[in-house]
């Protein structure tokens, strides 16, 4: 019957319909695939700016900001912050975000890292969550917490919320105290660090640590998790005896002898770490990978611990060297004020890449790369990190200046582009910032600007992008400093964003 | 079309930058003796090893019993985490006797899969002397009380044994609730509310799972499919489809498994393997067929070698691995045996791979067999369960004495 109605006009014309509908159904099937496949996806509702002509359009639309100043009292204010914390117990719940420090050390092996994120991703929908329950807390064995014996002998970092940030406290601290050695908190400082930093305190550290490393089960288990602090306050630790180790002062001296075996021992295990991890954490959380190479990468330098410095050079060339086209317009959404908290969807340095499998037909399992499924995790207020910049930044170390540059044009879009434009507004954007995620903005916006001094240090002088780089890292470098200033909790760890941007700041 | 040739293109960039690290990290071939070729399935079979094969008599089943029971009241062991500056004193939760089901046996997973193997030993041998005990024990974990206390632990317990335990929680149940016998109907109704609460979590688990975990330790999908299946298929048809819709989603496509990574480190099991049984026990014979050759290598190749090696104990020392590492290794073995006789089954019967596969379990398990007694507690929790489990999928193991299987 269809034979004895084909008539030779409209036949073809039919055909070519049909086909065209073919194609538009099977892509319609395609994106429902692959929408359910990324259930947690959403499509960004704030478009991006257009692009500009070249780099004098974008320099002359951009806002006359000057860097901010860095005088004495802003190291009051900065030092102030850190005293009232060094001292403050941290409380026996952590906080969020040093769970998911410690958590990040479970990246250290495939296993971990694979079960971490089909455990998030099934996270989203159990919205009543205990943590201590999740780890089978109080199943069998219930736990009254009672102050370890002499924490402020045997104990270094015992205060500021938790581990990390009283290290960074320590190094902000110190930092300052070289950088005015006639400040107003000098003889406080000094006290605080002499507290905290004597060599019965630090033994006590590398005691704790090792105890730990000792009580991990080879045998990764759900819920396991990874050396505590690992690789987040390790890298910390690492910038603190950075700057003890360069400073010319006696009492520095001692401390950083005090400090050297437990420098020693978490450089090594960091290296260990970075050696056998498989794929790198891009978040924009502390977790980053590329944030803790930075600085691990500064201590190598400084102090001259050549196996830890090839270390972390192989494992950035391993992770980064091939990297094009970051998705800098994944970030806008960490730049953005949450409305009540965990709105914010994560910033992914490489979500470009490793798009989906699911075009290709079979899904190859022998396939080079195919193994180690990305890590994703939570969307969350965490974000303090540019996944983007602070990669460049890292790789800015890692190759020579004229590679760098090559590496840097196919990394991250021309600086005029729409593309780049999140990473040129200041954070929280126009609308009023809520107080409580004015600390992280404020922190995210020191970040980028650190990363910005950094990466712009590395380029040759006559590149057009470095007077660019500058002129955005003062907006975020002032837009840190505003907003640190309207906020009034849970501060602790801010003083040492600021303080990296400022040290970043200073041209070699 | 744009978009995907750019996502391909993408990939194979990266595909070509990530080889020469994944070949840096594989131990380098010419260090290894080089593994003989078979020309054909044949000549491979003709050249294993033919230990005589384990039985699941009375005897044996009494042995194998021996051990959960030995572990079931062992209390989980405490915490031992060094603290940094609170630090804890434990004690065990008020009235657990009656308010947990799940605290011996190392930790929870493996109590409840003792509390299987307890149950699955029962049931095909009702005489065993041990049965007595075995019916007090079950009557004092699976009490309703003590089923109450779980279900409200669990409501607040977050991802707590999401997947692994949950699996086994519910073939605990499919076990139960599938044997005819008094008791065993009065705990099946005892545990109910926990099956349920599990299953329906394991439901939305496996449908939100981005991407399934090929790893060859607990997170494994494919495992805590398998284990969820019989449960799911009899008795709960929401569970039995979001296996069916999400292994179909996550498997279906995949091609040429991964052996060569076989074993990691600290498996204790085979990922490739597990894969290919679910796969078999969900797809339609002739799709199957047809799925799997694309899926695992020839079993006489070379590239299917890592899967029936049998690794020694000198394997685990020269890891440096601790006793329990090296107790993974004994149930490594057990576990690639349960696979290959459950792969076996899934075959039409006339298909040459049958005896080979066959032949391949007893080989496995003669290496992890002697050994179930020797690594203590470490071991005690979980040897029993998989030597059981594989006797049950192996033919005309199973003694005179025992009632069908399945």
């Amino acid at each position: 019957m269809s034979r004895a109605v084909r008539t030779p006009g409209p036949g073809p014309w039919t055909r070519r319909a049909m086909q065209m509908l073919g194609v538009v159904a099977l892509l319609a099937l395609a994106a429902t695939q692959a929408m359910a496949q990324r259930p947690n996806q959403r499509a960004d509702s704030v478009p991006l700016r257009a692009d500009y002509r070249n780099i004098d359009e974008l320099l002359a639309k951009l806002p006359r900001v000057t860097a901010p100043a860095f005088a004495e009292s802003d190291g009051l204010e900065l030092g102030a912050i850190q005293l009232a914390c060094l001292d403050r117990l941290q409380p026996l719940q952590p906080r969020r975000n040093q769970a998911r420090a410690a958590a990040a050390d479970s990246a250290a092996s495939a296993a971990d890292s694979s079960a971490a994120s089909a455990a998030d991703s099934s996270a989203d929908s159990t919205r009543t969550r205990d943590a201590s329950a999740e780890r089978g807390e109080n199943y069998f064995w219930v736990a009254s917490y009672s102050l370890v014996a002499r924490n402020n002998q045997t104990r270094a970092f015992w205060g500021c919320d938790d581990w990390h940030s009283a290290v960074s406290s320590t190094w902000a601290t110190a930092f300052l105290l070289e950088r005015f050695p006639n400040s107003a908190l000098q003889e406080l400082s000094r006290e605080k660090l002499a507290d905290h930093l004597g060599a019965s305190n630090l033994a006590g550290e590398l005691e704790f640590f090792q105890a730990s490393a000792a009580a991990i089960n080879p045998i990764p288990y759900s819920g396991q998790r990874g050396l505590f602090e690992r690789p987040y306050g390790f890298a910390w630790l690492l910038k603190l005896y950075s700057a003890l180790y360069t400073w010319p002062d006696s009492a520095a001296r001692k401390w950083t002898s005090n400090a050297a075996p437990l420098a020693n021992w978490m450089a090594d295990s960091l290296g260990a770490y970075f050696a056998a991890l498989p794929v790198a954490a891009r978040d924009g959380d502390q977790s980053n990978t590329a944030f803790s190479l930075m600085l691990a990468l500064d201590y190598a330098e400084v102090v001259g611990d050549l196996p830890l410095r090839r270390n972390v050079i192989a494992t950035a060339r391993r992770f980064y060297l091939t990297d094009k086209a970051c998705k800098v317009e994944a970030e806008a959404a960490a730049g953005r004020a949450s409305r009540g908290g965990g709105n914010g969807r994560p910033a992914r340095a490489d979500s470009a890449q490793r798009a989906t499998r699911a075009d290709t037909g079979y899904n190859d399992l022998s396939a080079p790369g195919a193994a180690p499924p990305p890590r994703r995790r939570r969307a969350g207020p965490g974000d303090v990190v540019s996944p983007c910049l602070t990669e460049a930044a890292l790789m800015s170390r890692v190759l020579g200046r004229n590679d760098f540059a090559n590496w840097l044009r196919h990394f991250l879009p021309p600086l005029e582009s729409g593309r780049f434009s999140p990473l040129t507004e200041p954070a929280g954007g126009t609308e009023a910032v809520p107080a409580s995620d004015s600390a992280r903005l404020s922190g995210l916006s020191f970040q980028r600007a650190q990363a910005m001094e950094r990466i712009a240090a590395a380029l040759p002088s006559s590149d057009p992008w470095v007077n660019a780089l500058h002129r955005i890292s003062a907006i975020h470098g002032k837009r840190g400093f505003d907003l640190m200033r309207g906020d009034v909790s849970g501060i602790s760890w801010l003083p040492a964003y600021a303080l990296l941007y400022i040290e970043a700041r200073k041209t070699p | 079309m744009k978009p995907t040739t750019t996502i391909a293109l993408l990939i194979t960039a990266l595909c070509a930058a990530l080889a020469p690290v994944a070949g840096a990290q594989a131990p380098s071939d010419s260090t290894r003796p080089k593994e003989k070729e078979f020309k054909d399935l044949a000549s491979f079979y003709a050249s294993l090893p033919n230990p005589a094969g384990a039985k699941l008599d009375g005897a044996r089943a009494l042995m194998l019993s021996a051990l959960p029971l030995s572990c079931v009241d062992h209390p989980h062991p405490r915490p031992s985490t060094p603290p940094y500056l609170w630090e804890p004193t434990y004690t065990p939760v008020d009235s657990f006797e009656t308010k947990r089901a799940f605290y011996g046996c190392y930790d929870w997973h493996s109590a409840v899969n003792s509390t299987w193997t307890l149950v699955k030993l029962l049931k095909l041998f009702p005489d065993l002397p041990t049965g007595p005990a075995i019916r007090e024990q079950l009557d004092r974990h699976l009490g309703a009380s003590n089923i109450v206390g779980e279900v409200e632990f669990f409501r607040s317990a977050g991802r707590f044994e999401l997947p692994y335990g949950y699996g086994w929680l519910l073939r605990l149940q499919g076990e139960l609730k599938s044997w005819d016998d008094p008791d065993a109907k009065r705990w099946a109704t005892n545990l109910q509310p926990l099956a349920t609460l599990l299953a329906g979590r394991m439901t939305t688990y496996l449908d939100t799972l981005q991407q399934p975990v090929r790893v060859g330790v607990h997170p494994n999908t494919a495992m805590a499919m398998d284990n969820a299946l019989e449960y799911a298929a009899d008795f709960d048809p929401e569970l039995d489809s979001a296996i069916r819709r999400n292994a179909t989603r996550m498997f279906a496509r995949d091609i040429n498994c991964n052996t060569a990574a076989e074993p990691g480190p600290s498996d204790f099991m085979s990922p490739c393997l597990y894969e290919a049984v679910i796969m078999g026990r969900l797809m339609e014979r002739s799709t199957y067929l047809k799925w799997l050759d694309r899926f695992l290598p020839p079993i006489q190749s070379v590239a299917f070698r890592p899967l029936t090696k049998t690794m020694g104990l000198e394997y685990a020392r020269s890891e440096n691995a601790s006793v329990s590492a090296t107790s993974h290794l004994v149930g490594l073995s057990l576990v690639r045996a349960m696979l290959m006789a459950k792969l076996a089954n899934l075959l039409p019967d006339d298909d040459p791979r049958v005896p080979v596969l066959r032949r391949l379990a007893v080989v496995q398990a003669a290496f992890g067999l002697p050994q179930i007694g020797a690594v203590g507690y470490d071991g005690t929790h979980y040897y029993a369960t998989w030597v059981t489990f594989y006797l049950v999928e192996m033919p005309s193991t199973v003694g005179r004495n025992a009632r069908a299987a399945r």
